[in-house]
């Protein structure tokens, strides 16, 4: 949002002094944006790194070990410290400060996990860490949910998040598929709530998930391990055809058309890079891999540049510089094979971005016909 | 990314909040929800500890440090280790699943494994206890159990002193087992003495 309003201060500048717009109509427009852009606010983030401190000073709490203290006083410690959270958060809410309500709210739902990891340690509990986390994870949920709090439906997919990673690492490689269901959990209130830091947020979950498929198979399971990264490819190819194929519809519903096929890029990407440089794959497999992941990433330059979807386009840039630097590592030690692979890269860009060229002019006066 | 993208979503007010009596019943509702979880947790850690069947188990300390529960001593146990093939019950456990370890105790020597079964045994002998498990590791012939009792927190720094008391002497954990094979550590013995005991409260 901030970058959006820089932009449009700049536009507005260059179009006033082009006389494209009068200078009535600049500044309607730059109060129109001062009056309803939703710029993350310094007290909103003081109160929330604020109430972030807090549980981890809470947790610090827990690891000095207040043995001095009787069970009982610790336990009315505990439980006095998230029902005030959740008391501090109704009074400001009630004293038109719903920013700190916000802060206290996250402080409550940090806090109910604190109170797990205490309780654990009063009565010597080491059963499975996964199942606290999960259970803090469900608690914070519900705040989330309850009381409408981006904050704590931020910390619910992490939390999530956590949980699905550690029980695959306690499990040994499997894949974890309640997690599914916990974001969907998630996904739901954060859909109806339009909230796209949020979206964000479920499609790094979901998209890490995903692409962790392909290190946590192992032979005997669902299927062979080779074929676990070529299934992280057709899963991102498979997500970034439905966002480009029905672009309009979720751009309609979630306003996250241009974000979802940048996801399903990175899914599709992480799946080659691994079957390119960390699965042992032979030379001429790896050149076939290196041609394809070109023309993936060519393919989303021109798509981005063609929707002028500018996130796209940087996206496929720094994709670009992972696969040529992949790549060099790679082939390191094989001169005449690198300087050969880049010479022929080049060759295929230039003439590429020729061709692309030409159909952009040619589309340019196309239009200029038509109209 | 296109910043226009939201135009075409019906974006709420934020923050979005109820009138302040639904937003009051909202939040006690989560506190109530939260309270009752977490004294859930203490009621079954309460309940097995005063109601449980009591059992003392050798063991030998190790001092780590956890990063959020203060100091603690992992607790090693010889029934962690078990040789099946020397043992009755289920094949084909693997890392991960919950598991049933039936325990006898031989005249003058500690508790040793007798089977490892998937489910509660259906029928215990009266000199027999089963306790519940996870597993660690291990495949077809040695398996590695968690008990959920191979933590024992004591206070900061303490760790150390704990491990250089027990170092020449044998120090036992008095464990309290459930009806369902849950454990809990109920208190700590050195040479047959009541080192720490838990209270409930």
């Amino acid at each position: 949002m901030i970058g959006y309003k820089s932009r449009l201060a700049r536009d507005l500048k260059r179009w006033r002094d082009n006389g494209i717009v009068d200078a009535d109509t600049a500044r309607a427009i730059e109060t129109d944006i001062a009056a309803h852009g939703r710029s993350a606010s310094l007290p909103t983030i003081m109160a929330i790194l604020g109430a972030a401190l807090l549980c981890f000073a809470a947790m610090t709490f827990v690891a000095a070990n207040w043995q001095e203290l009787s069970k009982l006083t610790r336990l009315c410690i505990l439980f006095g410290g998230l029902w005030g959270s959740y008391i501090a958060a109704w009074v400001t809410q009630r004293a038109s400060m719903p920013y700190i309500a916000e802060a206290a709210i996250l402080l409550g739902s940090g806090l109910f996990g604190a109170n797990i990891m205490l309780i654990a340690q009063i009565y010597h509990l080491d059963g499975n860490p996964p199942d606290a986390v999960f259970m803090w994870a469900c608690g914070v949920l519900l705040a989330g949910i309850v009381l409408q709090s981006r904050p704590a439906l931020a910390l619910a997919i992490v939390l999530f998040s956590v949980w699905s990673w550690w029980e695959v690492v306690q499990q040994g490689a499997e894949a974890h598929f309640p997690f599914l269901i916990a974001w969907a959990a998630c996904a739901i209130p954060i859909f109806w709530l339009r909230w796209k830091v949020g979206y964000h947020l479920l499609a790094v979950s979901l998209g890490g998930w995903i692409i962790g498929l392909g290190y946590v198979f192992e032979d005997g399971d669902l299927f062979d391990t080779r074929a676990a990264h070529p299934l992280v490819v057709g899963i991102g190819l498979a997500l970034t055809a439905v966002g480009i194929a029905a672009r309009g519809v979720i751009e309609r519903w979630t306003g996250f058309g241009g974000p979802f096929v940048i996801y399903g890029l990175a899914v599709t990407y992480a799946g080659m890079f691994a079957m390119q440089f960390i699965d042992d794959t032979n030379m001429p497999s790896i050149t076939i891999l290196a041609l394809g992941s070109l023309i993936l990433v060519l393919g989303a330059l021109y798509y981005g540049v063609h929707i002028d979807n500018r996130g796209l386009t940087r996206f496929a840039y720094l994709l670009f510089c992972i696969e040529l630097l992949g790549l060099y590592f790679k082939t390191l030690g094989t001169l005449l094979d690198t300087a050969l692979f880049f010479l022929i890269a080049g060759v295929i860009v230039i003439v590429l971005a020729t061709i692309a060229g030409r159909l952009n002019r040619r589309g340019k006066s196309g239009k200029g016909v038509a109209s | 990314m296109s910043d226009t993208a939201t135009a075409g979503a019906k974006q709420p007010r934020w923050p979005l909040r109820p009138n302040s009596g639904r937003f009051a019943i909202g939040l006690f509702l989560v506190a109530l929800v939260q309270t009752l979880a977490l004294s859930w947790m203490i009621y079954d850690r309460v309940t097995l500890i005063s109601s449980g069947k009591e059992i003392v188990l050798d063991t030998i300390p190790v001092d780590p440090r956890s990063l959020f529960r203060g100091d603690y001593v992992i607790l090693n146990y010889p029934i962690s280790s078990l040789n099946l093939t020397a043992l009755k019950g289920d094949k084909g456990l693997r890392r991960g699943m919950k598991v049933f370890v039936t325990l006898r105790k031989p005249y003058r020597a500690g508790w040793q494994p007798v089977s490892v079964t998937k489910s509660f045994p259906t029928e215990i002998e009266k000199d027999h206890v089963v306790l519940r498990g996870k597993v660690r590791s291990g495949g077809d012939k040695n398996l590695r159990v968690n008990y959920g009792i191979e933590a024992y927190f004591v206070p900061e720094g303490e760790g150390k002193d704990l491990e250089r008391v027990v170092r020449e002497k044998k120090l036992q954990v008095l464990v309290a087992i459930g009806t369902n094979g849950e454990a809990a550590i109920k208190g700590l013995e050195v040479d047959g003495k009541r080192l720490h005991e838990e209270t409930l409260f």
